[in-house]
């Protein structure tokens, strides 16, 4: 059975050139991408800004924030897969944006049932006897902090430092005490189109429409499958 | 570990006679006063060598963590259920609209639900159509005071525009359609 998260976000991080200025309310509202009581929010929110240089737009339920080189949008609170529409319809309206990469982000923060629990899986995802040789453990703890793994298809030969990767974090959780917070980006490049068919921001809205369910279903079945493994008796 | 901004030393890169003065640079090299190994004397690994591999990891006594207090962010909630609805009819006279759900967590069957309207948000009522998509998530929220409460949140699909790729996909099925109605 799967694992309930505690905490669950999810984000998408695109990264091109962007034109921050035209990402205004009344801009994503006549688009339609926002109704109107979002947009209404979103203009007397604290934080709405609209310049050359950045743009920052937020409702009840995500965050956008665009750069010249990026546009983010993170759900608030919960997975929410409007981020999705959100994201697939700016870069569909805005077709001959450069697009360079896509990132499909998910996070979530687990309770364990115990301290102790808590301590092995960082025991077992990081296993401190090396370290203890020259931190000897009557007079040295040893934690893990962070731990990240890119997963790249392929045998380690054939390893490339570019291409489609996923990266997989684990560390401690900030929010919730005796927690293990996971993180998962699929990230993927977009590279020139050899058809011509689709520009390179139809083909990263394509990225985004096909592969964010199966992505968050992967991260969620992994978060769960690595603790049921790693707290096994 | 402590810092000291004198310069130290000048270099010069080595450099043809004619050209020594022009590219001759100086370096500011802050000067480092390291108490690293006052503070962490290293054992020797080789004489407290331990076996690298275990079958069961290194017990080992930590102290117990403070007791601290639990950080309750106002309105941070679980997420128990994300469903992905499609309007199949609506009704207007009873205010309802008949919609096939599928849940995108754990293993839970699609089903078909009938919802009332009144759980659509003013914005979104222009959407209601049959074939619409709305999403409906449901968390459970944990309030700074430790309430526990229920969050249920119905929103549409706003896609303006088709995708060139959706457009694509739908012209060679249709494509495919003519060609089976064709060879009959």
């Amino acid at each position: 059975m799967q694992r309930s998260a505690e905490i669950l976000g999810s984000s998408i991080v695109v990264v091109g050139a962007f034109n921050p200025a035209i990402f205004s309310v009344d801009w994503l509202e006549k688009q339609n991408l926002l109704g109107k009581q979002d947009a209404e929010g979103a203009r007397h929110a604290d934080n709405y800004l609209v310049t050359k240089e950045v743009a920052t737009v937020e409702t009840e339920w995500f965050v956008l924030q665009v750069l010249k080189d990026r546009l983010t949008i993170n759900s608030k609170a919960s997975l929410h897969p409007g981020i999705v529409d959100l994201v697939v319809g700016v870069l569909c309206l805005l077709a001959h944006t450069p697009v360079n990469a896509v990132g499909l982000n998910f996070s979530a923060h687990y309770r364990m049932e115990s301290v102790d629990d808590y301590h092995r899986v960082g025991d077992l995802a990081a296993p401190k006897e090396v370290w203890h040789q020259f931190f000897p453990s009557d007079s040295h703890a040893i934690g893990l902090m962070n731990l990240t793994l890119r997963i790249n298809r392929g045998s380690r030969d054939e390893m490339r430092t570019g291409g489609d990767c996923i990266n997989l974090t684990l560390q401690p959780s900030a929010r919730i005490h005796a927690g293990v917070a996971f993180s998962y980006n699929d990230h993927h490049e977009v590279g020139e189109q050899e058809n011509g068919k689709f520009s390179k921001a139809e083909f990263a809205a394509s990225i985004v429409e096909q592969e964010w369910k199966p992505s968050y279903e992967n991260a969620l079945r992994l978060f769960s499958e690595t603790l049921d493994r790693l707290l096994a008796k | 570990m402590g810092f000291e901004t004198d310069i130290v030393e000048r270099a010069s890169f080595g450099v043809s006679d004619t050209l020594s003065g022009v590219f001759d640079f100086g370096v500011f090299q802050p000067k480092v006063t390291s108490d690293f190994a006052q503070k962490w004397a290293l054992t020797d690994a080789v004489e407290n060598s331990l076996p690298v591999s275990q079958e069961k990891p290194l017990l080992v006594d930590r102290a117990k963590p403070k007791d601290v207090k639990q950080l309750r962010p106002e309105g941070v909630g679980t997420v128990l259920q994300v469903l992905e609805g499609r309007v199949v009819s609506v009704s207007y006279e009873e205010q309802t609209m008949e919609a096939h759900l599928t849940p995108k967590i754990g293993q839970v069957e699609d089903h078909v639900a009938e919802i009332d309207l009144g759980w659509v948000n003013q914005q979104d009522k222009d959407l209601i159509q049959p074939g619409a998509v709305f999403y409906i998530t449901v968390s459970k929220i944990i309030t700074k005071a430790g309430n526990v409460q229920s969050l249920n949140e119905l929103r549409f699909r706003r896609r303006p525009v088709w995708s060139r790729r959706q457009v694509e996909t739908i012209k060679a099925e249709a494509e495919s359609f003519w060609n089976s109605f064709n060879s009959i």
